[in-house]
């Protein structure tokens, strides 16, 4: 009963923030891409403004200063990425935010040109947005903090009366990860989860044998290498491997990526009674502390404060003790195969 | 196992609860694209209004001794169409504006010297917020 509950009050306080839980991702363009092959091809002292707009089209802003006409094309393309973390429900359409976090990336590529007083090129100019971003700090760390929920979908293991996929169903995983990022290819994290398998009632001759739900806590610390996945579509940028592994630039960073984590922790299970034709039939394990370790592979797409994951990841943890119910319950190890989905948050 | 349904449930529910919204909006008249064709080198200012209509903008000179010549005659188009794609918890929003823009400049006679054209409006598209 006490399980029940606690299960309830969990799926309880994991689905009642969702219906506030909002990320948005929204970009906007203006304009028409700029022509920089055509710029380049402009000549100073001979180009004329006649010529000029025959090539680049028509100007997005025209302005006299001093008799001299001063041409510019614009492109913009902006990002706006926005994190929301709301009370599930509204007032009066009224939704009060708990949390709020938002990227705004306006990026504003100019072609600028000025004619003097004859219509001749006196000056050509590029403002292109990479020349405003700010100065990168070498050495700086980086917090990442990943909420991550993972679903079992195949368990490996002999728990001695039966293989784990027979007592066990498929369950799921959830936690969360903070982890420190002293370089852009390498994460550092500690992080908690909880594991809940519901047990299955099985035929063991004439006997119906009932499992109570598996449960485990853990706490794991974990390695993360993470690279850019253009690096395998690109045979010369294979060969740089060990020099992106060096890189200290953000930037460089963001976009595909394609990571490899490893885990090693700490795993408590809960006491499984067993009941044997709905009569209890004491515990088929005891509760107790366990190692466990994990591996994971996945993909990312990353922001500059924000990334979104998806990965396979295999976790195990070491036999459970044996409990005093009748069934021979001299386990293996505990091995389960998960897809996991999560965000990160990197302050 | 009666929780298990009804978490996938509420899961499915609160993941496939989405919805979709497509919109169009246009500004200032459209520029048909053989009439600014017929615009020509040496044409007047009234030649040009009569083919193009009147221009949403006009560019002064600001020189000392003829501030109010007019520089260039500006026509415009925009067509922005806007798309946003909610899938439960996950937002999508895309805003792809594009122009006619016809800017036509005058010497100092007031006659056509050139004529600067980008006709792209037709090209705003609807789509997710990746790729170029």
């Amino acid at each position: 009963m006490t399980n029940i509950i606690l299960r309830r009050v969990l799926l309880a306080t994991c689905l009642l923030p969702l219906p506030g839980c909002r990320l948005d991702f929204t970009r906007s363009q203006r304009g028409q891409p700029l022509k920089f092959d055509d710029f380049h091809e402009l000549q100073p002292r001979e180009t004329r403004r006649e010529d000029a707009v025959e090539k680049l089209g028509a100007p997005d802003r025209v302005r006299w200063e001093s008799g001299k006409s001063r041409l510019t094309w614009e492109h913009e393309d902006s990002t706006f990425i926005q994190l929301r973390l709301q009370v599930p429900f509204s007032i009066f359409g009224y939704r009060h935010n708990l949390f709020q976090y938002f990227e705004d990336q306006r990026n504003v590529n100019a072609m600028d040109l000025l004619f003097d007083e004859s219509g001749l090129l006196e000056q050509k100019t590029l403002r292109l947005h990479d020349a405003y971003k700010t100065p990168h700090e070498p050495g700086s760390w980086r917090f990442v903090l990943t909420p991550r929920f993972e679903h079992s979908f195949l368990l490996l293991g002999d728990a001695d009366f039966q293989d784990y996929d027979e007592i066990f169903d498929d369950g799921f995983v959830a936690g969360f990860d903070l982890g420190i990022q002293p370089v852009p290819p390498a994460v550092v994290k500690l992080g908690g989860r909880y594991q809940i398998h519901d047990g299955r009632t099985i035929s063991a001759g004439a006997t119906r044998v009932s499992f109570d739900d598996l449960e485990l806590f853990t706490a794991e610390a974990s390695v993360r290498l993470q690279l850019p996945l253009r690096i395998l579509f690109d045979t010369e940028q294979l060969q740089n491997v060990w020099t992106l592994l060096l890189e200290d630039d953000p930037a460089v960073f963001e976009g595909w990526l394609v990571f490899l984590e490893a885990g090693l922790g700490v795993t408590f299970n809960g006491n499984v009674p067993v009941a044997l034709d709905g009569v209890p039939g004491g515990n088929f394990f005891d509760a107790g502390p366990g190692v466990s370790s994990s591996i994971g592979v996945g993909i990312e797409y990353s922001w500059e404060g924000i990334s979104v994951q998806a990965a396979f990841v295999y976790r195990t943890s070491d036999g459970f003790d044996e409990g005093n119910s009748p069934l021979p319950s001299d386990a293996d190890r505990f091995q389960s195969f998960l897809g996991m989905a999560s965000v990160s948050l990197k302050f | 196992m009666p929780i298990d349904i009804k978490l996938c449930s509420a899961c499915f529910t609160v993941l496939l609860a989405g919805c979709a919204i497509m919109g169009r909006q246009q500004r200032e008249n459209p520029i048909d694209r053989a009439k600014v064709n017929q615009v020509q080198r040496g044409m007047t200012k009234s030649e040009v209004t009569d083919i193009l209509g009147a221009p949403v903008e006009i560019i002064f000179s600001n020189k000392e001794h003829d501030p109010l010549r007019e520089h260039a005659y500006i026509f415009e188009h925009v067509t922005t169409k806007y798309t946003g794609i909610t899938f439960g918890l996950l937002s999508f929003g895309n805003v792809d504006e594009k122009k006619d823009r016809v800017v036509v400049f005058f010497d100092e006679r007031g006659d056509v010297e050139s004529v600067g054209k980008t006709l792209l409006s037709h090209e705003s598209s609807y789509g997710f917020p990746f790729g170029k």
